[in-house]
């Protein structure tokens, strides 16, 4: 089937059109002016609570202000202080390795799981239920929880361990650099992986089982069922799900503020938990307005590039 | 069913009339006060409200409206938010040092020092609180008046943990030193310290450092007039070392929360806990019956340019606004706050009253009295950095004394990491 082109259809549909015939009537520029109207009050919200706030955040991000003082205009001083502050360089790499953690035992795993609980057999909506209710718990809540499960002394998991004769393992899996972000990442896939799964089974739902058993006619193993069809006609699925988990990432602050706030030794520290940190413990409101500029730009910057290079792949244009 | 007669009618719209006439006049003579302040609960803030009730009792036509907070929300941005906002408090609660200088320079605290010369009212204090030191002035005049003195380090310790191994306060650093290698070797955690945010450490920190530099030394690198590295510094920080080396702390010193260090001390998971003078009225309220403990001060340090016996503490209070529509009324409740009797009652909810002879008065902790003792007969007051000084620079201070104390940075390579990141402060 021959798509019309993009300008055909958009002339047909009667939008865009960059010629007006000649002498065009008021009753027309009025129209126009209706549009406008009714976009107002949307525009108007838009402009007052996030064009204003965030043309404020670039205006503090060129001063050093404490939030009391009057703001001093220092130029790019920030933005120096900030590609100088290890601290900050540093929470990038952090928050990369989280979002590659993140991915693994959230969106792979989630994936996983969609599968294996696909079957409408007795139990697994139970299962599947359960797998997803620790999406139901905020965020803060499971943080402070899982901060007592993985307590040193009295954690659920180092008694476990002591209890099966392997008290040597026990281990302050929060306070060592090494163990940090493994537990964090541990427990936002224990929360999110349950949503993932619930995006995949929705996919899984739609893909025709005339497929599947075109496949096994043609004697595909599971596996193979997997890798050749269910992989990728969940390919549009998968983008959203890696997207939502990247951006996502970048947000994380909660999980951290409540596990590790940041620590031991910036070890968790992400650019969130060092903006809040500078902003608001340190009241460096200045400096920490230029690394929310930076943080935005870099978010922006990377769901861009990943959007249009998952676009150029797959996305169908008419 | 009758109608009311006209003559009932209108006797009740007078009633009504002159009901809301009276409370309209009594509404404009009371004068509201409002005092913002950190206490959401405890002993002293029960205090605190007896207080409050009873100047209601002694002053009808002045009502104090409190705005309390936590802790961390109003040092973090609630007195900030409040006092930029177009009505701030009457009176706020302070912490002496940096802040209340800066309270004084932007202009928000009224200098107090008048009000205090009048009727003998500054005299009711004791002499220390009249001090930069101690943080309630600013140059010769005083913008803070102090309601309590907090020692912000001591080592705490488990007196049954102690006798057990025949271990007494130690007198001097090395003597200090053993009994953290005794206790070591018996398989006892010698000092559990939660230091996820630094500043339990970080104050600890502060005080050896200033024992071993000297205040001066310590005053000029925190006012960033000096680098920190530097041989004195070095040695200061090789004591950190040592208790690294010695294996002095708990292994999740790192990512332990100060509150919850603190129950596991009161649970006997350590056998000493550096904090400050706020674990006496912890202890009450989660320690476990028949727990037994006691404190000492920051042993003599040899060779230390500073005082050995000084101790690290400062003085919070109230500062009244610059901008208060009522500034008689809020001293005339401040003046009541600190009156003999009601400090008397503050000193047995626990605080470290500042007015003379409350201390002596009242029926205190045994606890309470020696700390007392401790802060009256010391030489030296060492503000603590996050209070004394700018927050930035105090926290990354921390941070190097953090970072050696955990084994990760040699005392040289920590100070060279303290400077550089000083270098990136404006």
């Amino acid at each position: 089937m021959a798509f019309p082109s993009r300008a055909r259809a958009r002339s047909e549909v009667g939008f865009g059109s960059d010629r007006r015939p000649a002498g065009a009537s008021r009753a027309a520029r009025l129209e126009d002016a209706q549009k406008y109207l009714f976009v107002l009050p949307a525009l108007v919200l838009f402009a007052t609570f996030v064009l204003l706030p965030l043309a404020s955040a670039v205006y503090y991000s060129f001063t050093v202000w404490d939030g009391l003082r009057t703001p001093e205009w220092v130029g790019w001083w920030n933005y120096v202080r900030a590609w100088n502050d290890s601290v900050h360089v540093r929470s990038y790499l952090n928050v990369g390795v989280y979002i590659a953690g993140t991915l693994v035992v959230e969106v792979a795993f989630g994936l996983l799981m969609a599968v294996l609980l696909a079957s409408n057999r007795r139990g697994f909506g139970f299962m599947r239920g359960l797998f997803f209710s620790p999406m139901v718990l905020s965020m803060v809540a499971a943080g402070l929880l899982w901060t007592y499960v993985y307590d040193y002394r009295r954690g659920l998991l180092n008694e476990g361990l002591r209890a099966v004769g392997l008290g040597g393992w026990a281990h302050p899996w929060l306070s060592d650099g090494a163990t940090a972000m493994l537990a964090v990442i541990v427990v936002s896939g224990w929360k999110y992986a349950g949503f993932y799964m619930i995006i995949f089974l929705a996919a899984l739902r739609r893909i025709p089982q005339s497929l599947y058993e075109a496949a096994m006619l043609d004697g595909a193993t599971p596996l193979q069922r997997f890798a050749h069809v269910t992989l990728p006609l969940l390919r549009e699925t998968t983008i959203v799900a890696v997207l939502l988990c990247v951006t996502g990432g970048f947000a994380a602050f909660d999980l951290f503020f409540t596990m590790t706030n940041g620590g031991p030794f910036n070890a968790t520290e992400i650019p969130t938990t060092w903006i809040v940190k500078q902003a608001f413990d340190r009241h460096n409101m200045g400096y920490g307005a230029a690394l929310t500029v930076v943080m935005t730009v870099v978010v922006g910057v990377v769901s861009l590039a990943y959007l249009l290079a998952t676009r150029r792949r797959h996305a169908v244009e008419y | 069913m009758h109608a009311p007669p006209l003559r009932t009618l209108r006797h009740l719209a007078t009633a009504l009339l002159a009901t809301l006439l009276i409370g309209a006049v009594a509404a404009q003579n009371v004068v509201e006060i409002s005092v913002a302040h950190t206490m959401t609960g405890g002993a002293h803030r029960d205090a605190f409200d007896r207080i409050i009730e009873a100047f209601h009792e002694a002053h009808p036509t002045i009502r104090i409206r409190q705005i309390p907070q936590d802790m961390e929300i109003y040092q973090d941005t609630g007195l900030i938010a409040m006092l930029q906002s177009n009505d701030p408090p009457d009176i706020w609660f302070q912490w002496g040092g940096d802040l209340v200088r800066r309270d004084a320079e932007l202009g928000f605290a009224l200098d107090l020092t008048d009000y205090l010369a009048q009727d003998g009212w500054g005299d009711s204090f004791l002499d220390a609180s009249w001090s930069e030191g101690t943080g309630t002035m600013v140059g010769d005049r005083i913008f803070m008046m102090p309601y309590a003195f907090d020692v912000t380090t001591v080592l705490w310790y488990n007196t049954d943990i102690f006798a057990e191994h025949g271990l007494s306060e130690p007198e001097t650093w090395d003597e200090f030193l053993d009994i953290v290698r005794t206790l070591r070797a018996a398989g006892v955690t010698p000092i559990i310290l939660g230091n996820q945010q630094f500043w339990p450490l970080g104050n600890w920190a502060g005080h050896i450092t200033a024992r071993v530099v000297g205040m001066d030394l310590f005053d000029k690198a925190l006012s960033l007039e000096v680098p920190f590295n530097q041989p004195a510094f070095e040695e200061a920080f090789q004591r950190f070392a040592e208790l690294a080396e010695a294996q002095a702390f708990n292994r999740d010193l790192a990512g332990l929360g100060a509150s919850e260090s603190m129950a596991a001390f009161f649970q006997g998971a350590g056998a000493m806990h550096p904090i400050g003078s706020w674990l006496i009225s912890n202890a009450f309220s989660s320690a476990p019956d028949g727990f037994s403990y006691d404190a000492f001060n920051t042993p003599v340090i040899a060779g230390g340019a500073g005082d050995p016996q000084s101790i690290i503490g400062l003085a919070t209070g109230f500062e009244v606004s610059s901008r208060s529509a009522h500034v008689d009324e809020a001293i005339t409740f401040l003046r009541f706050f600190t009156s003999f009797d009601h400090q008397v009652a503050w000193a047995e909810a626990g605080r470290f009253s500042p007015i003379e002879g409350a201390m002596a008065a009242a029926d205190i902790d045994v606890h309470n009295k020696a700390l007392a003792e401790l802060f009256l007969d010391a030489n030296e007051l060492v503000p603590p950095p996050d209070t004394g000084y700018p927050v930035e620079i105090a926290d990354i201070f921390y941070q190097g004394a953090a970072l050696v104390a955990g084994g990760l940075r040699s005392p040289a390579a920590a100070l060279a990491w303290i400077d550089e990141q000083l270098a990136l402060v404006r």
